[in-house]
């Protein structure tokens, strides 16, 4: 079977039995979503390929605990988000506001989910806008429009509730419509 | 710092393969799940205990009743309340909520419901724990244990005809039974008079030999 077709999660398994060439085929399919996702939160080139870096040394020193019955990509993705948050933190960019209180919307809005054209033209908006939103909003928008992850696995990935979820982006692309407004680029929706 | 893709996977893959970067044995993993596991119920245990107290203590000192009172009751108030079992609850209510946040349960389920419902369960043990009276019960073993048990210390004269007593500065204890670790060392002293120090429970004597002495007559 060529190597290609295999799950990450065959991939982890065999790793987890001690096939350490195998950890490169894991590398070659995460690094450039990872430098993407990375690179839009911390809006830095210079860090991101050096928390990519950490990030792939964390996920291998860790390897055992991953549970195959989860998906991996939620997983690494976890990690990078985690190694991400870390320097931010150290680094300090100031958009660091995870500490908002989002409980009073635990219930997921099903009209959320958005049609296609509606997310291409979001997608070619939110180029304009992310750096200037705060990281958690930046976070959910770009895992959902630029890394095309669904709303559970988002909510794998930053541990929050799907509902949760649906208000960061709710809120997020209402804070984008604002920033698009304020800029005079217009906003089609 | 990599420049491109293959100089991050050659960097990586040269550092795993030379056995530099090297995966943290499973078994730390499983004893970390199996630990986190343990904590809840020890969390839950505790919040129990600390809420049978908090009960138990409203019953006894009643310290609602000072607020009738008014100006000075509140002051009584104060000092009756239990803020220091209040203060614990909390804590070890928010070390519960670190050690089950990262479990998916917890983020992906209702949080606040999931809390409300470990808070009524902790409460409602805490308080049928005080109502049934185990709080009383465990008082009155302690008491019945303490009463049982008379320190001595004084001095002690074996007979050699299988005769034993005990004198201490205050009492005279005639005893058919005591227990002692070191017999042989025992029958050395018959006759002798030696310093003691010992509990008699349950009418046994355990001893301590604290010095042989030819003071006692």
């Amino acid at each position: 079977m060529p190597i290609e077709t295999v799950t990450d999660e065959n991939l982890v398994k065999n790793i987890q039995k001690g096939e350490k060439s195998l950890y490169s085929e894991l590398i070659v399919r995460y690094q450039d979503k990872l430098l993407r996702y990375v690179r839009y939160l911390t809006n830095s080139s210079e860090y991101s390929d050096d928390i990519v870096q950490e990030s792939f040394i964390k996920v291998y020193k860790n390897i055992n605990s991953f549970k195959t019955e989860m998906k991996f990509s939620s997983w690494i993705y976890r990690i990078a988000h985690n190694e991400t948050i870390n320097r931010v933190k150290k680094i300090n960019f100031g958009f660091l506001s995870f500490g908002d209180d989002l409980s009073e919307d635990l219930f997921p809005d099903s009209s959320n989910i958005e049609a296609d054209y509606e997310k291409e033209e979001t997608v070619k908006k939110i180029d304009f806008t992310l750096d200037k939103l705060p990281l958690k909003y930046r976070d959910a928008l770009t895992l959902y429009y630029i890394e095309d992850k669904s709303y559970e696995e988002i909510s794998d990935i930053l541990r929050i509730s799907v509902g949760t979820v649906g208000t960061l982006i709710r809120r997020g692309k209402k804070k984008m419509k604002d920033l698009l407004i304020k800029e005079g680029i217009g906003y089609a929706k | 710092m990599p420049n491109n893709k293959n100089s991050l996977k050659d960097n990586l893959m040269n550092k795993i393969e030379s056995g530099k970067i090297k995966p943290i044995p499973g078994i730390v993993f499983s004893i970390k799940d199996v630990l986190a596991v343990a904590l809840v119920g020890v969390f839950i245990i505790l919040g129990v205990i600390l809420i049978n107290f908090l009960f138990h203590e409203f019953r006894f000192q009643q310290p609602f009743q000072y607020l009738l009172f008014e100006g000075n009751g509140i002051v009584h108030f104060l000092q009756k309340f239990p803020f220091v079992c209040l203060f614990l609850g909390g804590f070890v209510l928010l070390l519960f909520m670190l050690d089950v946040k990262g479990m998916a349960f917890y983020y992906k389920g209702n949080r606040i419901l999931f809390l409300a419902l470990v808070s009524v369960a902790i409460v409602s043990v805490g308080f049928a724990i005080d109502y049934v009276g185990v709080n009383e019960l465990y008082e009155d073993t302690l008491q019945n244990k303490a009463s049982n048990e008379v320190v001595v210390t004084g001095y002690i004269r074996l007979g050699d005809g299988g005769q034993k007593f005990l004198l201490t500065s205050k009492d005279t204890y005639s005893l058919s039974t005591f227990n002692y670790t070191n017999l042989s060392q025992l029958e050395s002293l018959i006759n002798k008079c030696v310093i003691v120090h010992g509990v008699v429970q349950n009418k046994i004597l355990d001893l301590e030999l604290i010095n042989s002495s030819s003071f006692c007559k």
